[in-house]
């Protein structure tokens, strides 16, 4: 659906909804009720069809509610105007000559100037207050997050580098190579170290761990059948 | 309690990201430049014929330039908030100075080179100027919305988000917790009668 379409349903819609006998409107409904408010001035003839067209219980009702309607649906195309869209549509309608068209454009760009004159200067007064706020607010794990990403993703970046390279070098065109091997070759240690790890020390750590951890179960296990062993002797 | 230098080290594209989200993280950008582009305008402007405060408001012009730049969508981080910065307060500077550039001291080509890697010279951005009528209608709102911001209440807040800011109905719905962006539309559209009905009171005093 077109910005200026859901425009104008959003002005008519709550009022369908209030009506009982209400149950959808046709796929170009929207359309051409749009075309009847750009229009509405000249000729609401259009729009009072297309209202009788849904069979609604009431039409009547929102016959009367029209003017307030078509001043909503100016108003929030107005709006959109000043933020920088809707501007085919504005153009092609001529709607630049509609004098309470003008007056909203008028309104919403002074509210655009004074919010920007008031905030500008809010923001520029309350920017050493809003850091020591972030300070607050913001945790070290949180931080260490953030930092962690940005470490990602310059690896990533030299990874590919030297990616790049290694395939510039033909260094890397033998395929027994194996992964840790290639990775080696390829990495600068030293300037890296520290974000190595941080970045692998999950993996490693777990693999240390199941490591130590396999010598202590099968040594218990071996003292089990040993001791069970040395019943079986005692008890024959 | 003291700020945590940690936040310093968020990288420019995080932080970019973050500010989208909530513009007190602008205040990160603030820390991390503010010295460092005073030292670039102190070096541009070598003479020293040009007092600190402007030198200051240049700064915090360019601030709004970047801030404005990133709410609007329009910023693409290319070379880092810190040359940016540096390249709109050079932009500022010679506007600002121009015509008596000579007089402060700016026309020095040797400084320019030296400062050469500190600024980008295709960054043309400049602090976009409000269009300011110094007519009734203009002070009435000016009035009307200090009166709505003096009030409390949410309006302010939901009409600077939206018309400032530029957040969309739905972050600004998420922001205050609404069920819906029917409800929020609703609200801000009350806000927006009610500021132009004071203005209107302010314009047509009984």
């Amino acid at each position: 659906m077109l910005r200026e379409e859901a425009i104008a349903k959003d002005v008519l819609f709550p009022y369908l909804e209030q009506d009982r006998a209400f149950q959808k409107v046709p796929g170009e409904f929207w359309q051409t009720f749009l075309n009847g408010l750009l229009d509405y001035e000249h000729d609401p003839k259009p729009i009072f069809e297309a209202l009788y067209r849904l069979e609604l219980k009431d039409p009547e009702k929102i016959i009367q509610r029209l003017p307030h309607i078509y001043n909503n649906f100016l108003e929030d195309l107005a709006e959109q105007y000043v933020m920088g869209k809707a501007y085919g549509i504005v153009q092609k309608s001529g709607l630049l000559k509609n004098t309470r068209f003008r007056e909203h454009i008028l309104f919403f760009k002074d509210l655009q100037n004074v919010m920007a004159i008031f905030e500008r200067e809010k923001m520029i007064e309350e920017l050493p207050a809003a850091y020591s706020a972030i300070s607050e607010e913001i945790s070290d794990e949180e931080i260490s997050k953030l930092i962690t990403q940005k470490g990602r993703d310059q690896l990533k970046e030299k990874f590919q580098t030297w990616e790049e390279e290694i395939e510039m070098d033909e260094v890397n065109e033998a395929n027994e190579v194996s992964y840790s091997q290639s990775y080696q070759m390829s990495f600068p240690y030293k300037s890296f170290e520290i974000k190595e790890e941080e970045l692998f020390v999950q993996p490693s750590a777990k693999k240390v761990k199941s490591a130590s951890s396999i010598k202590p179960w099968i040594l218990g296990i071996a003292l089990v059948i040993f001791l069970g062993f040395l019943i079986w002797l005692w008890l024959r | 309690m003291p700020a945590n230098p940690r936040l310093l080290e968020i990288s420019d594209a995080e932080l970019l990201e973050l500010i989208k989200e909530d513009p007190d993280y602008f205040s990160i950008v603030f820390k991390k430049t503010k010295d460092y582009c005073l030292r670039f305008l102190n070096n541009l402007v070598s003479g020293g014929r040009i007092r600190e405060e402007e030198l200051d408001d240049i700064y915090q012009d360019a601030l709004i330039v970047l801030y404005e730049k990133i709410v609007e969508g329009n910023f693409r981080l290319t070379s880092g908030f810190q040359t940016y910065l540096n390249s709109v307060c050079r932009n500022l500077l010679l506007k600002r100075f121009h015509g008596i550039s000579e007089t402060v001291g700016l026309e020095d080509d040797d400084v320019e080179r030296h400062l050469e890697g500190q600024f980008d010279p295709n960054i043309k951005d400049e602090l976009r100027e409000l269009e300011i009528e110094e007519n009734s209608r203009f002070l009435a709102l000016e009035k009307a919305l200090n009166i709505m911001k003096d009030a409390g209440g949410k309006c302010y807040e939901i009409l600077s988000l939206y018309w400032y800011h530029k957040k969309s109905i739905s972050k600004i719905s998420e922001h205050f917790g609404y069920t819906n962006d029917v409800n929020t539309r609703n609200q801000k559209s009350k806000c927006q009668k009610r500021l132009r009905k004071i203005a209107y009171k302010e314009l047509n005093p009984l």
